[in-house]
């Protein structure tokens, strides 16, 4: 039990918790989810696939996939409660991939080679984080 | 096993998404790339933009790393606790 408590205290202290509430609202979490996953691993899989087809005609495409793939990720973590980590990692992808998006097929701006290699990099390193993360959310009981 | 418990989860708070991430090496590279031609501007603000936007990606997974592990620890002191009870 005196265990018990000075593990109840770190996690308090950690999480910034003042209140047993806030301990409870921390503990509270949306667990791992499968949907969820599959969905991040998947921007992940079409970021490294998009970055091969850049310099080409069909990067137009790859990049309304990803748009599309990382609109449902966002949407679908929004739509699960206790989910703010999550809600605030997949906001902030999303907006990446706006950039890529907006520049390839709504402005359809002249984009340099570099620019692209590096945009799909980036998107694919954040959603390798946002992968693994999510991957390590506790099971539900 | 609680010892090894918080043990474990004082690694798990230096487990650090940003520090592995490394942003900051990469507006350094994007740096030179501007200055090499290899980038327009607004190519390279959106960028550096981004590079801002994934370090709150860095930060919000290291939170949830962080609270993914202290709830799977107690839950598993509250699955013992079922199994002695």
């Amino acid at each position: 039990m005196k265990h018990l408590l000075i593990l109840l205290v770190a996690v308090m202290s950690l999480s910034g918790c003042s209140t047993l509430t806030d301990a409870w609202d921390y503990y509270d979490m949306a667990r791992f989810d499968n949907n969820e996953y599959m969905l991040a691993n998947k921007v992940r899989t079409q970021a490294n696939l998009g970055a091969r087809k850049c310099g080409t005609p069909e990067v137009n495409q790859e990049v309304s996939r990803l748009w599309e793939t990382t609109l449902e990720l966002k949407n679908y973590a929004q739509s699960m409660e206790k989910n703010d980590e999550t809600v605030t990692m997949t906001t902030e992808l999303l907006e990446i991939v706006r950039g890529l998006d907006n520049r390839y097929n709504i402005d359809k701006k002249e984009t340099s080679m570099t620019y692209c290699t590096r945009k799909f990099g980036n998107i694919e390193k954040n959603a390798t984080i946002i992968t693994n993360v999510i991957g390590k959310k506790p099971r539900e009981w | 096993m609680i010892d090894n418990a918080m043990k474990e989860l004082e690694d798990w708070v230096g487990n650090n998404h940003t520090e592995l991430a490394d942003w900051a090496k990469d507006a350094r590279s994007l740096t030179e790339e501007f200055k090499a031609g290899d980038l327009s501007e607004d190519e390279y603000k959106e960028l550096m933009e981004d590079l801002k936007r994934s370090k709150k990606i860095s930060d919000a997974a290291d939170a949830l790393a962080v609270r993914s592990r202290a709830v799977e620890l107690i839950d598993n002191i509250i699955t013992s606790a079922g199994v002695i009870l």
